[in-house]
């Protein structure tokens, strides 16, 4: 089948606008941070802390 | 004298000194040497942020003149030595290795550059280091306003982060020593990529005054140098109480060799898992020829292994607790955006987002932690592993590539030490240990807080029967 190049024209934009907008690579990085602080987040829920504890805070040799 | 040939640049500062105190040479014409050596070889590693040339020669001049009216001030006097560029010295740049900070200038010295200037030893460089001190998490050696800093002994590799330029001076005879700063491994990691003997201190016995915070409750300030001994007698002028730290521990650290206990005193712990199973395959014999001089300095082995704790995300979310408040503005501001390492960058801007919640949770396990070391070193006086898993990375290879995932039964070990260390606190002593491949591999000694002199002495012992700590890079 032939194409005009005005029909050409309009299934390329179709197409085009068809695609997932490329994610910009900063803010991929971003929320691969983001899940690295999950994970983070989640091991250190596994460690039980009694309700006395405070912070280290005060930290000196 | 002149000075010729090149053993002059792999003394030990020690070697140096005494050098200058008989008359083999003036502080002059050594430091001139020094920085004519810096200052060609600084920028073929990008180890060099900046010389000092003319402000160091005028200082060199003036220690000549103590020399003469017999005014001496230690064991540095006349050495030079270069700090990593994160700690503040008047009328230059500290950059903190970073694009947005390239032309900060502080009107008064870093507390240990101070310290080290009244000691008369000369100040003759900032050395290169990773951006930032690697806050935010970099991806990339070239993670630095200088780029990545080449290792001395085989330039298709890194010289390890984030004190760069301390690690590759030294190993490179740039530098008589360096200062190096750790918040998680960035002592211990260039010592060992580069072959060299690298201090890290129990937190608070040196002063942080005039060095880039990056978390306010894990920085610490330590010597880079050629031997243990060297370590003790820069440690000793650096250390101290100073009110200008508020982390301060308010103690003084007197290096004391005279008063070593024998060897046969000393326990050492070890997990045969590190060397068996954690470390590279390529490094396990020389590490494990390394763990036998150990053995053969008399002391006692003991095998353990850490307490069980998620050490490096506890550091992490610490880090990025402190680090985003520390840097607020540069994140706020958009030049975050700057600096040379998207994945820093965009780790930065991540941390902003870090709850209170999470941030006292890591804190309040570090207090169980910290307790838990207490435990831990109840039974021996301190622990060996190794320094780093494998050797320094090519310089192109992506530093947060995954390493092969360990069987799931792979016992804990000690291998976890850089992280765990610098959470409790705890002192730590990187001592070069044999090549894999013409690059250095390293085994580090881990003690109770404040006993950096056992360190030293059984450092000093495994130094007395290896020779790796005299080793020199190809020019």
């Amino acid at each position: 089948m032939k194409l005009k190049r005005r029909e050409l024209l309009v299934a390329t934009v179709g197409v085009a606008a068809a695609q997932p907008p490329k994610p910009q690579q900063g803010g991929d990085l971003v929320e691969l941070a983001r899940q690295s602080m999950k994970s983070n987040r989640e091991a250190i829920a596994k460690v039980k802390v009694d309700i006395a504890v405070e912070p280290a805070f005060v930290f000196k040799a | 004298m002149a000075i010729s040939g090149e053993d002059i640049f792999f003394a030990s500062a020690v070697d140096l000194n005494a050098g200058w105190k008989k008359g083999d040479y003036s502080c002059e014409e050594l430091t001139k040497a020094y920085l004519d050596r810096l200052e060609k070889q600084g920028p073929e590693h990008n180890a060099l942020a900046l010389s000092f040339r003319k402000d160091a020669l005028k200082k060199a001049k003036d220690v000549d003149g103590d020399r003469k009216i017999e005014r001496f001030r230690g064991r540095l006097q006349g050495v030079p030595f270069g700090a990593k560029d994160l700690l503040a010295w008047p009328k230059y740049p500290t950059t903190w290795g970073a694009k947005p900070y390239a032309n900060q200038v502080f009107d008064q010295p870093a507390t240990v550059l101070k310290k080290l200037d009244g000691k008369g030893a000369v100040l003759i460089g900032k050395l290169a280091m990773v951006q930032l001190a690697g806050g935010g998490g970099y991806r990339y050696a070239k993670a630095s306003l200088t780029g990545p800093c080449l290792n001395p002994w085989n330039k298709a590799h890194w010289a390890g982060g984030s004190s760069s330029g301390s690690g590759a001076g030294v190993a490179g005879g740039m530098v008589g020593f360096a200062l190096g700063s750790e918040t998680s491994g960035s002592i211990l990691t260039p010592a060992a990529f580069c072959g060299i003997t690298g201090l890290r201190p129990t937190y608070g016995l040196v002063s942080r005054a005039g060095a880039m915070a990056l978390s306010w409750t894990l920085d610490k300030i330590g010597p880079m140098a050629r031997t243990a001994e060297d370590c003790g007698i820069i440690l000793e002028a650096i250390a101290g109480s100073d009110s200008k730290d508020p982390m301060s521990a308010g103690k003084s650290f007197y290096y004391a060799p005279q008063f070593a206990r024998p060897m046969t005193d000393y326990t050492v712990g070890f997990a045969p898992v590190d060397w068996a199973e954690w470390a590279d395959p390529e490094t396990r014999q020389v590490l494990n020829e390394a763990l036998n001089v150990v053995r053969s300095i008399g002391v006692k082995m003991k095998e353990t292994e850490l307490p069980d704790y998620p050490y490096g995300p506890l550091v992490s979310t610490i880090l990025q607790g402190e680090a985003s408040s520390i840097f607020e503005e540069l994140i706020s501001s958009g030049r975050v955006d700057e600096i040379a390492d998207e994945k820093q960058a965009a780790g930065l801007k991540a941390a902003g987002e870090l709850s209170a919640k999470d941030y006292l949770k890591a804190m309040r396990v570090r207090s169980l932690l910290q307790a838990s070391f207490r435990d831990f070193f109840y039974e021996m006086d301190m622990m060996v592993s190794p320094s780093r898993l494998g050797v320094a990375n090519r310089i192109e290879v992506a530093l947060d590539a995954p390493r092969p995932a360990a069987p799931a039964d792979r016992k804990r070990g000690l291998a976890g030490h850089i992280p765990a260390g610098n959470l409790a606190g705890l002192p730590a002593l990187s001592l070069p240990c044999g090549f894999v491949n013409g690059l250095p591999v390293g085994i580090t000694l881990m003690g109770r807080a404040l006993t950096e002199n056992a360190l030293l002495a059984v450092g000093r012992e495994f130094q007395a029967r290896t020779n790796w700590h005299k080793q020199r890079p190809r020019s």
